[in-house]
């Protein structure tokens, strides 16, 4: 089922929980809805699901205007954050509930609920009340819940938040899994960017009430829209610097501050452009994510980032470069400590210098005042001044961005 | 050369102070078990006295037991009857309250209308109400109605009195009850009678049970209204029994006597209802 939200809005007294919030979810995809607390996601799911009506707004599915159908008459299955298993039935009686209203045959209930349990590897705990089941149990009912009804919609509302860490990993990609089998459409609620990354085949990023960006995750991990999409995905978060964009002789080139005399590189832009920069230059901030570079020990006078190591967090495979200012050496635009991955056989140098160089197709430029992208990977972004810029997303996007 | 270990330095001093707070506390709590026992144990024992023993100028606890009270109550057929009227009247009253009560806690509980604050003000309000303002009017309608003296009649009148209470108890105790079970119950494709019936009110079921048993003993000590609201064929077991206060001497044996036989249906049905009292009912819903 195709669901089409256009420019819903919801606000809970003064508090606007979602401001014109416009996107179409295709048949059979996986949408994870991403962002921090409190930037609107389970409030545009249960808009979706009836549970909350919008302020304003349309809401579609299949191309019929749904705003004012009762959840009962939706044919969505919605997984909960906290399970709301029914307490005083069994697992199986928590399974049949939905078929059982709708007055299915009972040996039908029988074999779908058996059928679903057997999925999910619940068949022994049929017979058992909810307060008889561990966390992930409860969890996989709350799933089998949902799956049994073979819906035209499945919600799911950070379904795996209240798991232990090794087991939210295993059922993550078990969903994955069953998603791809079922071929139903799902809209998933999630704050970790983590499990969207694994789980989307397209991920909304939203922040207090707007969509920052939609695309798949290759795409905005590649080509984010702003400073609040580059660094909410990927962990550890990319690293920020301070810096110029500025004219050059040979297509436009910047400046990174703290940087001795001497360009980090230059970007070969188009020279159309060229005339776009002004005199001044473009106060930018220049990211790269924490494994991309190339390491050198000691600092150097021209074409790389030069940084002093703090200390060192092993993780196996890899190991987390945690860098610490110091004078004559790059800062994070915000203080917070640059970090780089780097493999665990990496040499580290004695006397913790080091140094970084970036090639562009690695290299993130954001405006500093609207924290826009103007260039992300060797592909250039931003409309630029009229000009038409490749935009990478390419989706239906009004909305307003963010300073990260 | 002492060797101090830990057991050695625990002398008798640091142990007495927690002995000494556990036998005042088991001290403190016997007494106000038995001031509130107090009543009970003395009815209980003058209902074994004869009418000899309790004229007695100072009482005694020793004394030979007699049934002859009980057996005077048993054997008096009207008081026989007024027990069943008691039973009948309080079950009445509670069904309907219950069934009554918890729609409308359902419904103040789980939606929002114009003049929702307000009506759950009224209601407690009408708890404040006192019966006895009201008992002449009431005896004055009843009349021209012709329900005195009915079962009807004093059921009718009771329910103003046992609906304020169960709609607040319900009413709270509902709201307890996670909306997200409700949320999850439509999606299931309930529309607003099913979740009450098969989602909130099972898993409210202790609540209910508590307040069926408030409801019970309310109309089963009621006094006032059944005195004057009912003669004889409606007459209840606490109108019957005050009629043991004679003009000219108060038959405290039997007064006695049935006050211990009105409390057995209370202890019998508390019993059997408190099983149901399962805590944690919800326990497993959520999360």
């Amino acid at each position: 089922m195709e669901v089409v939200l256009r420019k819903l809005s919801k606000r809970y007294g003064q508090h606007p929980a979602v401001t014109d919030l416009s996107l179409t979810i295709h048949d059979g995809e996986f949408l994870v809805l991403l962002g921090p607390s409190g930037c609107g996601k389970t409030t545009t799911l249960r808009m979706i699901a009836g549970l909350t009506p919008p302020d304003a707004g349309d809401l579609l599915f299949d191309g019929q205007r749904v705003n004012d159908v009762h959840p009962s008459q939706r044919d969505i299955a919605m997984v909960f954050q906290d399970y709301a298993l029914y307490p005083h039935k069994t697992a199986f009686e928590n399974l049949a509930f939905n078929l059982r209203l709708r007055r299915l045959p009972r040996d039908v209930i029988q074999r779908k609920v058996e059928a679903t349990a057997d999925l999910l590897h619940i068949l022994p705990l049929l017979p058992r009340k909810p307060r008889e089941l561990s966390g992930g149990e409860r969890q996989r009912v709350a799933l089998g819940r949902a799956i049994v009804r073979d819906p035209k919609l499945f919600l799911m509302d950070e379904p795996l938040s209240n798991l232990d860490a090794k087991l939210r990993e295993r059922m993550r990609i078990e969903l994955k899994a069953l998603q791809r089998r079922l071929r139903v459409t799902t809209v998933y609620v999630t704050h970790d960017q983590s499990e969207a990354m694994l789980l989307a085949d397209r991920v909304a990023v939203m922040d207090r009430g707007y969509l920052q960006q939609l695309a798949t995750p290759h795409e905005i991990y590649r080509y984010p829209r702003n400073l609040f999409a580059a660094t909410f995905i990927g962990s550890p978060r990319m690293n920020l610097v301070r810096g110029v964009l500025q004219r050059g002789g040979a297509g436009v080139r910047f400046l990174a501050e703290g940087l001795p005399s001497g360009m980090l590189w230059e970007l070969h832009l188009p020279a159309a452009l060229e005339p776009l920069v002004p005199e001044a230059g473009i106060p930018v901030l220049i990211g790269f994510r924490p494994e991309s570079g190339r390491l050198a020990p000691g600092w150097r006078d021209h074409d790389a980032l030069n940084l002093t190591l703090d200390f060192v967090e092993p993780l196996g495979p890899d190991n987390l470069l945690v860098m610490q200012p110091s004078p004559g050496g790059v800062d994070s635009y915000d203080h917070s400590p640059l970090i780089l991955r780097v493999s665990e056989q990496q040499r580290l140098p004695a006397d913790q210098r080091l140094s970084v160089n970036l090639a562009p197709d690695e290299v993130y430029l954001f405006d500093q005042h609207s924290g826009e992208a103007i260039f992300c990977r060797g592909r250039l972004l931003r409309t630029f001044g009229g000009l038409n810029a490749d935009n990478a997303s390419g989706h239906e996007l009004d909305n307003r961005v963010h300073d990260g | 050369m002492t060797i101090r270990t830990p057991t050695a330095a625990l002398t008798g001093d640091e142990r007495r102070p927690g002995r000494a707070h556990e036998i005042l506390w088991l001290v403190l709590v016997g007494l106000v078990v038995l001031i509130w026992l107090g009543p009970v144990l003395w009815i209980s024992n003058i209902s074994l006295k004869t009418r000899a023993e309790i004229a007695v100028p100072v009482p005694s606890f020793i004394f030979r037991p007699t049934l002859e009270n009980y057996a005077a109550i048993l054997e008096n057929p009207n008081l026989v009857r007024y027990a069943a009227n008691s039973l009948i009247i309080a079950s009445v009253t509670t069904v309907i309250t219950i069934v009554l009560a918890s729609l409308a806690a359902y419904g103040l509980a789980r939606f929002t209308f114009r003049g929702r604050e307000g009506l759950l003000t009224w209601i407690l309000s009408l708890r404040m109400m006192p019966v006895i303002a009201v008992v002449v009017p009431f005896y004055i309608m009843y009349q021209r109605l012709g329900l005195l003296d009915t079962y009807a009649g004093i059921i009718l009148a009771y329910l103003p009195v046992t609906l304020p209470f169960a709609i607040w108890l319900l009413y709270s105790f509902i709201r307890d009850v996670p909306v997200v079970l409700d949320e999850a119950a439509m999606l299931d494709g309930c529309g607003p009678w099913r979740t009450f019936l098969e989602i909130v009110l099972p898993v409210s079921l202790p609540s209910v049970a508590v307040t069926a048993i408030f409801t019970f003993i309310v109309c089963w000590n009621e006094f006032l209204l059944a005195l004057i609201l009912t003669a004889n064929r409606a007459k209840t077991f606490a109108v019957g029994m005050s009629e043991f206060v004679l003009s000219y001497e108060v038959l405290w044996g039997q007064i006695s006597a049935a006050a211990m036989m009105m409390l057995l249906p209370l202890l019998v049905i508390v019993y059997l209802v408190q099983r149901h009292i399962v805590k944690g009912m919800t326990l497993g819903a959520v999360r």
